[in-house]
């Protein structure tokens, strides 16, 4: 076989070996969340100030540890059941980090190498990024649907809890997992095809590092759950303030989630959610690049 | 009928997956993709995944069919594809990260004379090379890794480049540590051929940088470990 090809297959698999085990513990979270955790509970707790409700939502998601692909129903959940809009978008946006899950594999992927430095750069700036996006949409969404249930998500009462948690579980855990294979695919074909000269001369250039690691994020697509372990491979060869970008944008904006944002919120409030989000974080994470923080 | 082929098609795709996450783990296998430090985490996630598809046969659900063609592709590769470690190709392009792994802040003491420099692997060397090899010119060291030729390497005729992968976390992670080694016929050795060598550390400043080589006085072939990769 072609080298260039056993490499790709080495890579991509032990990607995929790494990422599996997490994506199984967040999908067995994010259906026992769904089955079992009220929201409405959470409801009568929420204060009505917007600034403060986007502060909450920003960091409710340590309760609610699901993805993108669970933050986005779930915050438009709340905002028909009353939440104030802030609270919504300021959950779907830091929710994918700010959760026990993602915070785990961030751990496990760069304390032993980078300490907690950068673990906690990736939590306080998407915390900062959801809250000051979150704020500077006024207007609420311009269209709350109910979701239809999916059949997939219909069950017979007399089935033990267990067996519905599972297949609650698989559905959520098939649905991600394609973006997975996406994002182990394109990391893989990166590091086999892209040579590290021309990814290091870009890192060499704080302008054109950041953006690209954000475009390249949201290009992949990659699970939350998972892409800490993609950003440490990157971190060998990509400057660290464009691998924060990277890890603070791409859980927020994607390709997979910017049309669950326009049917969950509109198109007018998704706009302003990616430009908003995006020169946010560039601008962060450009500062404190330069200022040599991380 | 065509829902219950789905169902069918859905369960024995994740039944699959599940005995290849065992196999690989049980055969050490996962060694040539992941730190080994995972295994229990992968055992427990093909015991889950084993589960997901017992209730999907039992599921009146339409599986989602883009979830479970993307499946296949790792599956369809984990199955059809012999398991191999990360090659000398791959180093290809990341000759002067060569070493980059190695972390220069680690606290190393040339004076320590308790450590045996004898077991010392080539991260060990490359953390002693990333702060000052000159100490340790004149010790002896046996280590062991693949044959690297290249001549983007741009050694000279006599030396060849003995290399190994370092893992934090998983193959996309693999980064190289190496170390020239100074033996009478170097091409002899094909790339990838797997070495064990002794010899002496000098130090040698021919692009400027003081940098270790290793003059062998044994050069070994040897079967590639079943752990190829350093696991700091």
């Amino acid at each position: 076989m072609n080298a260039q090809l056993e490499q790709f297959v080495v890579i991509f698999l032990g990607i995929f070996y790494e990422a599996i085990p997490f994506l199984t513990i967040g999908a067995l979270v994010s259906a026992g969340i769904h089955l079992f955790v009220d929201p409405a509970w959470l409801m009568a707790k929420l204060p009505r100030n917007p600034t403060l409700a986007a502060c909450i939502g920003s960091v409710i998601g340590v309760l609610f540890p699901v993805c993108e692909c669970g933050s986005i129903p779930a915050a438009r959940s709340f905002i028909g059941r009353g939440a104030p809009a802030q609270f919504g978008y300021a959950f779907a946006l830091a929710a994918p980090v700010i959760n026990p899950i993602v915070l785990i594999s961030t751990s496990v992927a760069f304390v032993g190498v980078t300490g907690w430095g950068f673990v906690w750069w990736r939590i306080g700036l998407t915390i900062a990024v959801a809250i000051l996006t979150a704020r500077s949409i006024a207007s609420p969404p311009t269209s709350i649907t109910t979701p239809p249930q999916a059949q997939a998500h219909q069950h017979n009462d007399d089935e033990l809890p267990i067996v519905v948690w599972l297949r609650h579980a698989a559905i959520d855990w098939l649905d991600m997992l394609r973006f997975l294979v996406f994002g182990a695919a394109a990391a893989a074909i990166v590091q086999v095809f892209v040579s590290n000269d021309w990814l290091i001369t870009i890192a060499a250039n704080p302008w054109y590092a950041v953006p690209a690691l954000m475009a390249l994020a949201a290009i992949m697509a990659i699970c939350s759950t998972v892409d800490a372990f993609i950003g440490l491979a990157l971190l060998s060869t990509v400057a660290p303030n464009a691998v924060l970008a990277f890890l603070v944008f791409g859980p927020m904006i994607d390709l997979k989630s910017i049309p669950m944002f326009v049917g969950a919120f509109g198109e007018r409030v998704t706009l302003r959610m990616i430009t908003t989000t995006a020169l946010i974080t560039a601008a962060a994470c450009l500062c404190i690049g330069g200022l040599g923080w991380v | 009928m065509g829902l219950t082929i789905r169902r069918i098609s859905m369960a024995t795709i994740l039944f699959a997956l599940a005995g290849i996450l065992s196999f690989r783990t049980a055969t050490g296998q996962m060694a040539l993709y992941i730190h080994p430090r995972y295994e229990l985490l992968v055992y427990a996630c093909a015991l889950v995944v084993f589960l997901f598809g017992a209730v999907s046969l039992s599921s009146h659900a339409t599986p989602p069919a883009f979830g479970t063609m993307f499946l296949l592709v790792p599956v369809c590769l984990a199955i059809g594809i012999t398991p191999k470690p990360l090659g000398s190709a791959a180093l290809v392009g990341q000759f002067h990260t060569l070493n980059a792994v190695a972390p220069s802040t680690q606290t190393i003491n040339p004076t320590d004379t308790t450590t045996d420099r004898a077991q010392w692997d080539l991260y060990d060397w490359a953390i002693a090379s990333s702060v000052d090899i000159t100490p340790y010119a004149g010790s002896t060291a046996t280590v062991e890794g693949f044959v690297v030729q290249n001549p983007d390497l741009g050694l000279p005729a006599d030396q060849l480049m003995l290399a190994r992968y370092v893992l934090k976390c998983c193959t996309a992670d693999a980064g190289g540590v190496g170390m020239p080694v100074v033996w009478a016929n170097p091409s002899l050795y094909a790339a990838d051929t797997w070495l064990r060598v002794t010899g002496t550390i000098t130090v040698e400043s021919r692009t400027g940088v003081p940098r270790a080589l290793l003059v062998a006085t044994s050069v070994v072939p040897i079967e590639p470990p079943m752990r190829p990769y350093l696991l700091p």
